[in-house]
């Protein structure tokens, strides 16, 4: 069972945000179960989001926007919710200073896209089930539920 | 030579899409990404190019004058394919004037969000579906002047 507890996140540009997070237990938890735990880790999440923090105006060569250290932080707060929850997603840039969060299985697949203050969801089974979903960052009980969602449907 | 090309496109012709950075690929799942068929904040469009007109070598040479270095490989689909992918919601007009003759738009019909703003959950669906039926070709040898792989249908 997870027990949500705040945890502040700082950032290296000095920036930080408070986050509610699995508690550590809850995570060991997850730890024994049929996940592997080198997949959840916390640093693959942030090296990763480090990466597209790098990425300069028109990195696709047709004018993309860089991604912005809001849509990063909104990213990681999600990420960090979804560890340990579900296997880690592929993260992708978006030309509109958004991320998407992409996961392909044998069953299906699905898309999480962050922005700013906003999330989309479309997930897709492979028998034809199609479940979407649009709402605010701010709910975090909607992103565990998507997370927990997505690994119950997909793996 | 403009004449030679009609306006017009067919339904079974093959429409070009240069990729670019690893960003529209997934290396590891061998896949394109949705990210491919994205068009840039509150437009509804992805350039595009008619292979009818510039053929293999043309779609690769014009790729690396567009993308430069983040040019990775081609994707195609038929136009009948691009309809069949988004339910007719989008559709391939060419493009040439202020680009090149052979270049063409895929048309959305909804353009995408604007900056910071996540997309409806069907735009989301419409440019998987199009990275999921587009056949994806890597070049090998992309800084080499034309394309040296396999046709592209």
């Amino acid at each position: 069972m997870f027990m949500p507890v705040a945890m502040p996140v700082n950032y290296e540009d000095g920036a930080s945000i408070t986050y509610a997070q699995p508690a550590p237990q809850a995570r060991s938890e997850w730890s024994a179960s049929a996940f592997n735990p080198a997949h959840l880790s916390e640093a693959s999440l942030r090296k990763r989001l480090a990466e597209l923090k790098s990425l300069p105006a028109g990195w696709d060569g047709e004018g993309a926007e860089p991604i912005s250290a809001l849509t990063l932080q909104m990213a990681q707060g999600v990420g960090l919710r979804l560890l340990g929850r579900t296997f880690p997603p592929a993260i992708t840039p978006n030309p509109g200073d958004t991320l998407t969060f992409e996961w392909e299985a044998d069953a299906g697949s699905a898309l999480l896209e962050i922005g700013h203050t906003t999330y989309s969801f479309l997930m897709k089974t492979k028998s034809g089930k199609r479940t979407t979903d649009m709402g605010s960052l701010g709910n975090t009980t909607d992103i565990d539920n998507l997370g927990s969602l997505i690994q119950r449907t997909l793996f | 030579m403009g004449g030679d090309l009609p306006i017009e496109i067919a339904t079974d012709e093959v429409i070009v899409r240069a990729i670019k950075t690893p960003y529209h690929y997934d290396e590891k799942k061998k896949r394109l990404k949705p990210a491919a068929f994205r068009p840039q904040a509150t437009r509804d469009d992805v350039s595009v190019m008619r292979k009818r007109y510039l053929g293999n070598h043309g779609c690769k040479d014009k790729a690396v004058e567009v993308a430069g270095k983040v040019y990775i490989g081609l994707a195609a689909l038929r136009t009948e394919e691009i309809a069949a992918a988004t339910a007719a919601t989008a559709r391939v007009v060419d493009s040439r004037d202020g680009f090149f003759l052979g270049h063409a738009h895929i048309e959305q019909g909804t353009p995408a969000p604007p900056s910071g703003k996540t997309a409806d959950p069907d735009l989301m669906e419409r440019w998987k579906a199009l990275a999921d039926t587009a056949r994806y070709y890597q070049d090998g040898e992309p800084q080499t002047p034309g394309w040296c792989g396999a046709d592209i249908v």
